[in-house]
């Protein structure tokens, strides 16, 4: 088969592809693109208006917070989420005792339903029946009153944040899965040379993991971009905008102003940070595996 | 001769069957049932199923009824059943019978064009028309047109626990306490005697505080009293509103339970239930609740007393109203026969005594009765009418994002990270961006 021909089938057999894209994904953002510029709500139709929706989002304080809360929910969740699991796989790696044991137990927060993990810690952190005042209690912690870790805005952003952050088992597993990869006899190689454990870890695992590092920060941060059922069900975005980001701001847009127009908006401004993250990070792996 | 015969038969029989034709849709048309899909949120341990049940089992009895059948989505939560509703309204794929979940969606609906004029059904019917007063229709009009058939007057008051009141030495004033100061006074005491005072919530919607909030509004003089009777409020900078979000901030930190920041609905009824708290801002639906054994222990409901709002307030509110999303002429003739069904007199006490839901129209004959079978729902129907004032509340007067942003901002005010004016002023900007 010639190269035309065979380019010719790969044409085709990627049309069924294409077609479904185009009506699953394409014809939505377009929409999308198209209705954030225009006045439209829930009682009229879309009504080209211009930039008037961007204007009016960025010149809203709650939404600069909304941006800025998400671009530090993705800074946290690239690096010491992804850390996380990669630290999570470096142990599991060597198999110590009951390594089998850990993976699974470290999977379960991944398989639990973000509405239940939500309604668990609502539940595990009330100042009032929680496990906040025996903690206390048990170190000695003098205290005024019981902190409100999701009702007060001092905390609740961490708070929120911890309900993820350390439940990193899909990354542990995709890390695992390269490490696994890696032919043995490198290890056994540099032993022979007398390479430690550590050194082993960070002069040969780590500079392989460079490729599934970057797809685990993309998958991570995309995710951040997107993040509403845990931040919904715990805080809605408060208390004051503290815990709000874009998918909420998003959603309150649509469902209590009734304003689509700012809301396809906002999801347009969610789109573009999307796809810069993903062309940064890309370009920030790929040059560092130029480089290596 | 006999050509003229087979004509004249065949015509007879062409006549024969065409009287038969005729006659056979009619026969139809009698046995032809219309289905009305219904989402239905009086679901599971709602406190109204067990009523709406029997409304769709009886109305089917009737004359109007006995050809519909239901076709039922249950979505328990009015939480979910809101934001299903208002997603339908947009898509235009509204269930033939809209039931109202508490949210004033007749604008948004009745703006979208998805719903029906019921004006010209209520025009007549005068007799059904009759039992609603003019407030309750303005309520649902939208435009010079009636959309939505309230079918019950939201009030509320305050419950307390006569235990509580009594291990403190304090006692409960007859109707109300005359001032706020007399209540906080009666506050400060409970709180002496190791009993937490109030009960208040901000997450969701912030139910309970909100009904503390329109009282202390509502209570404040003629002003306040307009402003809490105001439809779609813009300006919450007002005297009034800023000294009620300084009690409000003052109750937080003072005299509520540490998990009412950030807490919900449920679990603060649970402290009530249980006996942790002393007062409870609610409608005459939870009633039934103080009985239920799965919800309260056994015998609460005799520990219970209700009393009004300081000042003799009283939150009274016309009740968004069920809406006909049919657009087939036949499926809104029996929606409405429905509703008409739901407003009975008869059925406003049956609602009245099986749900605690206050009857919309007035002057009903209350069956002497309940007194006897319910005498906390007898002594709140008794206490209404000795109400001074009444006032609306946030969830029927204001704007959907406005609610919100209350909620959100309450934590930032009990924790005094915002001044009272500061949370005023976040009330007024998220308010003004409805008018954006």
């Amino acid at each position: 088969m010639n190269t035309k021909n065979k380019k010719i089938w790969i044409f085709l057999f990627t049309i069924p592809c294409m077609i479904l894209f185009a009506l699953v994904y394409a014809a939505p953002i377009i929409t999308v693109f198209y209705t954030s510029l225009c006045d439209y709500t829930a009682f009229s139709a879309p009504a080209f208006q211009g930039i008037k929706n961007f204007i009016t989002i960025f010149s809203d304080s709650d939404f600069i917070c909304s941006i800025r809360n998400t671009l530090l929910w993705v800074v946290l969740q690239s690096t010491l989420h992804v850390g996380v699991g990669l630290a999570m796989a470096l142990v599991l790696r060597r198999k110590p005792k009951g390594w089998k044991i850990a993976r699974t137990a470290y999977m379960i927060p991944n398989i639990i339903p973000t509405a239940a993990t939500g309604v668990m810690f609502t539940l595990l952190l009330n100042p009032m029946f929680g496990i906040v005042k025996p903690v206390l209690d048990f170190f000695g912690v003098n205290y005024a009153m019981v902190p409100n870790l999701f009702g007060n805005s001092r905390y609740a952003f961490w708070t929120v944040t911890a309900t993820w952050i350390f439940y990193s088992g899909f990354n542990t597993i995709i890390f695992l899965a390269e490490m696994g990869a890696v032919s043995k006899e490198i290890y056994e190689a540099a032993a022979i040379d007398g390479a430690t454990p550590w050194q082993a870890d960070r002069y040969i695992t780590l500079p392989l993991m460079r490729n599934v590092c970057g797809t685990c920060v993309t998958l991570a941060s995309v995710a951040m971009v997107s993040q509403f059922d845990i931040i919904y069900m715990t805080t809605k975005g408060g208390p004051g905008t503290s815990t709000l980001n874009l998918p909420i701001y998003l959603y309150k847009a649509a469902t209590l102003e009734n304003n689509y127009g700012k809301a396809n908006a906002v999801g347009v401004v969610q789109i573009i940070i999307g796809i810069t993250l993903v062309i940064l990070i890309k370009g920030l792996f790929r040059e560092k595996k130029e480089a290596a | 001769m006999k050509r003229k015969m087979i004509s004249k038969i065949m015509a007879a029989a062409l006549i024969g069957t065409m009287c038969a034709g005729m006659a056979v849709p009619v026969m139809a048309a009698d046995d032809e049932k219309v289905t009305l899909s219904v989402i239905n949120y009086h679901v599971g341990t709602d406190y109204a199923a067990e009523y709406y049940s029997y409304l769709f089992e009886a109305f089917q009895q009737t004359e109007e009824g006995k050809n519909v059948e239901f076709s039922f989505e249950e979505i328990p939560t009015t939480d979910a059943f809101n934001q299903k509703i208002k997603l339908l309204i947009s898509s235009g794929d509204l269930p033939d019978i809209v039931f109202n979940g508490g949210n004033n969606i007749i604008e948004l609906a009745a703006k979208s064009g998805k719903v029906a004029d019921l004006t010209p059904y209520l025009d007549a019917d005068p007799e059904w028309k009759s039992l609603f007063d003019d407030t309750s229709l303005e309520f649902n009009t939208v435009d010079g047109k009636i959309y939505g058939i309230p079918v019950s007057k939201e009030v509320s008051y305050i419950y307390y626990n006569k235990d509580l009141f009594e291990q403190a030495g304090i006692e409960a004033p007859e109707v109300a306490y005359a001032t706020w100061d007399e209540f906080f006074e009666a506050c400060d005491k409970l709180k002496e005697a190791g009993i937490t005072p109030i009960g208040m919530d901000s997450a969701d919607s912030g139910w309970l505080t909100n009904l503390w909030m329109s009282a202390l509004i509502g209570t404040n003089g003629e002003a306040g009293n307009e402003w809490m009777n105001t439809m779609y409020p813009t300006d919450y900078n007002t005297p009034e509103v800023i000294a009620a979000a300084e009690n409000i901030q003052k109750m937080f930190q003072n005299y509520t339970t540490p998990d009412a920041v950030g807490g919900k609905y449920d679990p603060m009824a649970t402290h009530f239930f249980n006996g942790e708290v002393a007062m409870f801002p609610n409608g005459p639906w939870m009633i039934p609740d103080f009985s239920e054994t799965e919800k309260a222990p056994e015998g609460f409901y005799d520990k219970v007393g209700i009393m009004l709002l300081p000042g003799n307030g009283m939150e009274m509110v016309p009740t968004p109203g069920d809406m006909v999303g049919a657009t087939d002429p036949e499926k809104i003739e029996a929606a409405v026969a429905f509703l008409k069904f739901e407003t009975t007199p008869e059925n406003q006490i049956k609602a009245l005594e099986m749900t605690g839901l206050q009857p919309v129209s007035d002057n009903l004959e209350i069956p002497e009765t309940l007194s006897e079978s319910d005498p906390l729902m007898a002594q709140a129907l008794e206490i209404q009418g000795k109400a001074g004032v009444t006032y609306g509340q946030n969830q029927a007067y204001w704007y959907q994002n406005t609610i919100d942003t209350f909620s959100t901002e309450l934590p930032e005010l009990a924790y005094g990270n915002i001044t009272a004016e500061e949370f005023c002023t976040k009330l007024s900007e998220a308010a003004a961006k409805n008018l954006e």
